[in-house]
């Protein structure tokens, strides 16, 4: 199309622009202070956060209020868009003329993916290097390099997910048996702890069944119980078309933890009606001591747990418990999601600003004032001292110190992109737990769905 | 006796239909004002005490106080948009259509038409696509011009059949005073015509207002959404409030009800005229 | 496709024939009428048909030439070929929403005709109430969607919601969870969309059967026809018309809608409820697959065309 070679044009116009912008910073970082380099006309950013979720709202308003008063010229302006928007419909506006700013990338989004692979986003290499942030955040920072060498987004919070919250109140009432270190040593035994809640008129375990992720949200705590670190490995990188395919997903341990999700859905442990149920809603049903177990995460004590204790709709403290593994031995473990980024889009008019905005955001100081105390929220970075994280609601350091007695798992909906993951296989778990299709089905469909991105591209 | 029975039914069946009509408005009326938690225990209590609250709760959703607002303003611009686009443009070329020669009066009628038949899904990438390129998205009104424009084909087609009844005596009596053809639409035709344009706008108004497969689309910042769409991100982001949302479904269900019940005459003269065609 | 379909341009090819023996005496003001305004309905149709060329047609060119090509929300479009179509047509999901959105459209077409004709039928009798109730049964087409959607689907929530509080009070249970189910999902959003159509196609029905002569009514009286017998072999044969015509127009936007069902499970469980529009708004902005969903859009087009035409046809030759 013709349009299309116009802008390609343009973005090879505003690359040269934003290296030289690039060449700018960093000389000014290095010596001078910034705002010299950047001059002290006034000037307005747009930043994009989530309108729910783990509060980001808190985070970006305290860390502008620290950045405007270091540099009284800038203004900063919010545009909260939604869950919804933020996987998908987000792509236009984040490219367009009037992209904002700081732009939200879900990094297992077609968002991030078409971004990266357009070359529509600012580098971020020059603020890294300045203040050693890949170093400071380790893995989850290095496996975003692309292949030219470049870094396009930054994560600024860990979370972690697939965290049983148990009601102790109506356990104890059920006489449920849940295993001394929180885990649920086998599907068997999670079903029984179902059928004891039921008996007691609760239901077993409450999730969102309705969400278009808690499905597969298991399957990632699940699977690495059931798969070689090798395989697991080899599951999340094969759909690059240069890596070598060493595991099938018509393998057993797929094939076994893909049963194990099926029995459970099977055996009655979700609440009645959880397929029409969202994660909110699931989580009002928990709060309001209808179930014993809820499936989520380390927003949820700082946020609805917090306010439905105020309102005093919430009558008890939620206790923890890990998901069961799929083959006796291994120990299932929390998963961590680094997932929501933030980077600049090409269409940003103030990138060297934004460059600027995100360098605070991302240092020490802005982790600290926005991500641990405004928001309670875990900070991505591992240079700050446990000590300081006193705003840290004390469900999510009882989270912490599972994770540091065994260790946590990346999951693999949140490594790859959600258009060979999430997106495709969520729905053909929903489909299991109905009972509509079959595990050697799904991993069929993966298979082939893998062999087709390998092949197409995304 | 036969006759009673059928009566009996009859009356039985409109009875039924009316109160099943009635129920939702009257339970999100009820609910706006129940607390969340009687809500759940008590919902069908008609005694309890009021959380008014629950007003403030909905007002102040969203990522600035007053959203419900923005999201009013917006339908309000996008909604004046499409009506002042679908009647400028398309009620002139009915009026002037009728004096085209029956075949291509029915052949102008017939491309018209077929616009109806397009299904929305087709547009909205195009759309998209456009809106972006020329950066007009996030704008209620740029969105609104688009919902009139759909609203043309059924605007023109019932003006149409409507000037076509028009009493020509009527325009001949404006000629024969020396009266120039568009001074006869301005001063005789269009005075005439208020209440057919009011029935016919309604019908615009009701889609345009109701709509989100193009809104959700072209307007996706919070800021710039109308209701239709915004009051889908409310719901998720209320959950566990249930009687916010509740004060937020009446917010923005009841407005457009007494505004109807206040225009009804016209709602129901314009669809009974022949008000099928979107 | 109009109510009065065939009717109107009857009576328009008799007041123009009127107009022409009325008025041919001044010939000179008739031919001062027509002439100069056709001019103007020449100028005064361009805007229209420049817009609907570029918002309907534009936009069908830009859709068919999506549909054969591969496009992720940005860059340049990849030609492909008919592979999107290849890929429709051999997709299971694709096929079973093809065969829900079909299912869904008929069914909510005919179930709202039905209602809204027996609703016509007792109005015009005069049943109790009717002025009351003409105004009160448009409340649902009134409201918006979104409001209502969100609306039914918290009432259809097992225990809490409100269908199931009233089904529980008049001991038929509580627990049932319609929306949660892959099986029976369909029907709650079949359901809200009849309930929100009827007020419209009520509306409309009733002009039609408002517009039957008392005469031929009392005539049927006369013969010593029973009410039953007046509706079906009276009213129902006259405005068959208009029915077959509310139906085609209800099944096209039915098949085009988009909010109720969204707002209701987006599409779920399990796309049990994906109906076309809205598995093409996932294709291409869940999943960044512009391509198909192009060709998904085509498709539907061409069906509702095709539709629509038979439609028109039938509520013609029924007339004939």
């Amino acid at each position: 199309m013709k349009s299309s070679f116009r802008v390609s044009g343009k973005s090879v116009v505003a690359l040269s622009a934003v290296s030289s912008a690039f060449a700018l910073v960093l000389s000014g970082l290095s010596i001078t202070p910034a705002s010299a380099a950047l001059g002290t006309a006034p000037v307005t950013l747009t930043v994009q956060h989530e309108t729910t979720g783990d509060r980001p709202e808190e985070e970006w308003h305290a860390v502008a209020a620290a950045f405007t008063k270091k540099y009284p010229n800038v203004t900063i302006k919010y545009s909260p868009i939604t869950n919804e928007a933020k996987g998908g419909p987000n792509l236009q506006v984040i490219s367009s003329d009037g992209a904002p700013d700081i732009a939200l990338l879900p990094l297992n989004s077609n968002v991030y993916t078409q971004m990266v692979k357009n070359k529509a986003l600012v580098p971020l290499n020059g603020i890294f290097a300045a203040d050693n942030t890949v170093a400071r955040i380790g893995p989850p920072a290095a496996a975003l390099k692309q292949a030219d060498g470049k870094y396009y987004a930054t994560p600024h919070v860990v979370v972690y997910y697939n965290v049983l919250w148990t009601n102790p109140d109506a356990i104890a009432k059920s006489k449920a048996i849940v295993p001394a270190s929180g885990h649920f040593t086998s599907v068997a035994q999670l079903v029984a702890f179902g059928k004891a809640c039921k008996k007691a008129g609760y239901a077993g375990l409450a999730i969102g069944g309705k969400t278009n992720f808690q499905a597969s949200w298991m399957f990632d705590s699940m699977m690495p119980t059931a798969v070689s670190a090798k395989a697991l490995n080899n599951y999340i990188n094969s759909y690059k078309s240069d890596v070598p395919v060493t595991a099938k997903w018509t393998d057993p341990g797929i094939l076994k933890t893909l049963d194990a999700l099926g029995a459970i859905a099977k055996g009655g442990v979700y609440q009645n009606g959880y397929l029409g149920m969202d994660l909110d809603q699931a989580t009002a049903y928990f709060t309001a001591g209808k179930s014993c177990m809820l499936l989520g995460g380390t927003w949820m004590p700082g946020g609805a747990f917090e306010s439905d204790t105020k309102k005093g709709t919430m009558k008890f403290t939620p206790g923890l418990a890990v998901l069961p593994s799929v083959v006796a031995g291994k120990k299932a473990t929390y998963t961590p999601y680094y997932g929501d980024a933030f980077g600049i889009p090409i269409k940003s008019n103030n990138q060297e600003w934004a460059l600027e905005l995100l360098r605070y955001f991302m240092s020490d100081e802005g982790q600290r004032i926005g991500a641990l105390e405004a928001a309670g929220n875990l900070p991505v970075v591992t240079t700050i001292p446990q000590s300081l994280y006193t705003k840290v609601p004390q469900g999510v350091k009882d989270v912490l110190a599972l994770v540091a007695a065994y260790g946590s798992q990346s999951g693999w909906t949140s490594e790859v992109p959600g258009a060979y993951g999430q997106t495709f296989i969520n729905p053909l778990i929903q489909k299991l737990q109905e009972g509509k299709t079959t595990s050697a089905e799904i991993a069929k469909a993966q298979q082939a769905k893998l062999e087709d991105v390998r092949k197409n591209g995304l | 006796m036969k006759a009673l029975v059928a009566k009996f039914f009859a009356q039985l069946g409109v009875w039924g239909w009316t109160v099943l009509v009635l129920i939702p408005f009257f339970f999100i009326m009820l609910f706006a004002t129940k607390d969340t938690s009687d809500i759940y225990g008590k919902p069908l209590a008609l005694i309890f005490k009021p959380n008014w609250g629950n007003f403030s709760g909905a007002w102040n959703a969203g990522p600035d106080e007053g959203t419900i607002g923005v999201w009013f303003i917006n339908t309000g611009l996008l909604v004046t948009t499409a009506l002042i686009v679908s009647l400028v443009v398309a009620v002139p070329a009915a009026y002037f259509t009728i004096f085209l020669s029956l075949k291509q009066n029915r052949a102008v009628m017939i491309t018209v038409l077929s616009g109806t038949v397009v299904p929305t899904i087709l547009l909205v990438i195009p759309y998209f696509k456009a809106y972006n390129q020329f950066g007009l998205l996030n704008k209620p009104i740029v969105t609104g011009v688009a919902y009139g424009v759909l609203a043309i084909p059924t605007t023109f087609l019932l003006m149409n059949r409507f000037f076509l009844d028009f009493p020509r005596e009527v325009l001949e009596a404006g000629l024969l005073d020396g009266l120039s053809n568009s001074k006869i639409f301005r001063k005789l035709v269009l005075p005439l015509s208020v209440g057919q344009i009011v029935s016919v706008g309604i019908l615009t108004l009701i889609w345009a207002w109701g709509d989100s497969q193009i809104a959700i689309v072209l307007l996706q910042s919070q800021s710039a959404q109308p209701i239709s769409v915004g009051m889908l991100s409310f719901a998720a982001d209320f959950t566990t409030n249930l009687g916010a949302t509740f004060a937020g479904l009446s917010m923005a269900a009841i407005p457009p009800v007494i505004l109807y019940i206040i225009l009804s005459k016209y709602v129901t003269k314009g669809i009974a005229l022949g008000g099928i065609t979107k | 496709m109009s109510v009065k379909n065939e009717s109107p341009s009857k009576e328009v090819s008799t007041s123009i024939t009127q107009g022409r023996t009325l008025f041919s005496p001044k010939k000179k003001a008739r031919i001062g009428l027509n002439a100069i305004n056709v001019r103007s309905a020449r100028i005064t149709l361009i805007p229209v048909f420049v817009l609907l060329f570029v918002f309907l047609a534009l936009p069908m060119i830009n859709s068919i030439q999506l549909s054969v090509s591969r496009w992720g929300g940005l860059g340049p479009l990849e030609p492909v070929g008919f592979d999107n179509y290849k890929f429709l047509f051999s997709d299971a999901q694709m096929r079973y929403s093809s065969r829900i959105t079909i299912f869904y459209a008929f069914s909510v077409a005919f179930l709202v005709v039905a209602i809204a004709t027996l609703l016509a039928a007792a109005v015009s009798a005069n049943v109790r109430g009717h002025k009351a109730m003409k105004i009160i049964w448009f409340f649902p087409g009134i409201a918006p969607p979104t409001a209502v959607a969100i609306f039914w689907s918290s009432s259809f929530q097992p225990e809490s919601g409100v269908v199931n509080v009233i089904l529980g009070k008049l001991g038929l249970g509580n627990a049932y969870a319609w929306l949660a189910s892959s099986d029976t999902a369909l029907y709650p959003v079949i359901f809200v969309g009849v309930w929100s159509a009827v007020g419209f196609a009520f509306l409309v029905i009733l002009g039609a059967v408002e517009q039957i002569p008392v005469s031929l009514r009392e005539a049927a009286v006369v013969d010593g026809a029973n009410v039953r017998q007046q509706f079906t072999k009276i009213t129902l044969p006259l405005i068959r018309p208009i029915l077959m015509t509310i139906f085609t127009l209800q099944i096209i936007w039915t098949f085009n809608g988009f909010t109720v069902v969204w707002a209701m499970t987006n599409g779920g469980p399990s796309d049990s409820t994906s109906i076309l529009p809205i598995l093409a708004y996932k294709e291409a902005f869940r999943y960044g697959r512009f391509g198909t969903a192009a060709a998904m859009a085509v498709v539907t087009g061409i069906f509702l065309m095709i539709v629509g035409t038979i439609g028109i046809r039938l509520s013609r030759s029924e007339q004939q």
